[in-house]
């Protein structure tokens, strides 16, 4: 078996959740880039910072993926924005990544506190 | 207020993008700067500390790495219309490979297409030797476009209340008389215009009058008939009565023996038949040829 590479793994980590906690957030609702990015930082406690340089490189991937979908929405007095929202595809994957990362965090909690237990 | 968009795009050149996403993503990218320079005023920062703090908390060389790997990030512009490029050995193998992929890409349409394609091709081989067979290929005797068959148009024969018989392509049968046409009840009315037999009167008549055939023969089915060979079982065969001449008409000799004589033509004088080379193979030993 090869050996998993710590940085790897780590980068494939944070990959996943980034992908998961973008899908979530636009499970209740179109939202803008920006409310993106401050909601997470919020609900998080500030722990989760996405910055310009990789939210939106992201928002761009699940789009070409299928798993969102943006469009600029105008309203009276404000200038035009980009919305995004789920797609019925996207909430199939996102059902999915919400439940393999359960199973992950249950199975990392199970063995980091097994000698407490 | 900074100039954001002009800020990102500059750091979008590198990448090839669209003109028009390109477009979209620096108002995008502008308009997430701006709130957050707004963001950082309202926190109390002065607009000039709250513009390079929201210049430099991103990274462009990242922003450019990320974005590069997106497909939107490969974008060809189309060439213009123009004349037409010359031939190439490359544009056909890509042209090729892309069909392949495409195929490949779409089995139950590749197995559909391919179904309709051997499916068509079968039915016009199969009418394409029906044609070819009737129609198209030539008669296996010299001049076959100088022979042709001659007959009575169905509403001639019908106008003429004094025909003796209506039918029989050569001589007729003894006691064979005139054919009624379109007796029964229902049956369909026979095509005024297509061929019918003609009497045996009327074939000499022609015989005699005619200036416009090297030579004519008449034919008529005999039906079925029994051969009897001098050593072996009889068997059912189907032949045709012909006129002496008719190997004349055709130009055509038999491999052995003898063609009909007008001898042959006397009533009486005995049965003389011409038959097929396969038939003389298979009863080579029982069949008796004329010398």
């Amino acid at each position: 078996m090869a050996d998993i590479k710590l940085p790897a793994l780590d980068r494939e980590l944070k990959k996943g959740a980034a992908e998961l906690l973008l899908l979530s957030v636009l499970e209740a609702r179109p939202r803008h880039g920006y409310e993106l990015g401050k909601l997470i930082e919020t609900q998080s406690g500030g722990r989760l910072v996405f910055h310009l340089d990789s939210l939106y490189p992201l928002l761009y991937r699940l789009e070409e993926r299928g798993w969102i979908k943006g469009a600029w929405v105008e309203k009276a007095g404000e200038r035009r924005r980009r919305f995004y929202r789920l797609t019925p595809t996207g909430q199939r994957v996102l059902l999915r990544q919400r439940q393999s990362w359960d199973e992950f965090v249950e199975a990392v909690r199970l063995v980091t506190r097994g000698e407490h237990a | 207020m900074p100039d954001w968009k002009s800020h990102i795009r500059s750091r979008l050149q590198s990448l090839r993008l669209s003109p028009a996403r390109e477009a979209e993503i620096a108002e995008e990218l502008a308009q997430h700067l701006e709130d957050r320079w707004h963001e950082l005023m309202a926190n109390g920062a002065t607009p000039a500390d709250a513009a390079e703090t929201a210049r430099t908390e991103f990274d462009d060389g990242r922003l450019q790495s990320l974005l590069g790997h997106l497909r939107q990030a490969h974008w060809h512009e189309l060439p213009p219309p123009g004349p037409s490029r010359a031939f190439s050995l490359d544009s056909v193998l890509i042209d090729l490979r892309h069909a392949i992929r495409a195929l490949r890409a779409t089995p139950s349409f590749t197995i559909g297409a391919l179904l309709v394609l051997a499916l068509g091709t079968g039915a016009t081989t199969a009418i394409f030797s029906v044609v070819d067979a009737v129609a198209l290929r030539p008669l296996t005797f010299p001049d076959p476009d100088r022979i042709v068959a001659v007959g009575m148009r169905a509403d001639a024969v019908s106008m003429r209340a004094d025909a003796p018989a209506a039918g029989g392509g050569g001589p007729q049968r003894p006691g064979s008389g005139p054919r009624p046409m379109g007796a029964m009840l229902g049956a369909k009315p026979p095509d005024p215009y297509a061929l019918t037999n003609v009497t045996t009167q009327d074939y000499l008549d022609w015989v005699d009058r005619q200036h416009v055939f090297e030579s004519m023969a008449a034919i008529n089915d005999m039906g079925d008939a029994v051969l009897q060979p001098a050593a072996g079982e009889p068997e059912l065969v189907r032949g045709q009565r012909v006129a002496a001449s008719f190997f004349d008409v055709l130009r055509a000799r038999p491999m052995l023996g003898a063609v009909f004589t007008p001898q042959n033509e006397i009533a009486g004088s005995g049965h003389v038949a011409v038959v097929s080379h396969g038939r003389l193979a298979t009863h080579e030993a029982g069949l008796r040829t004329t010398p």
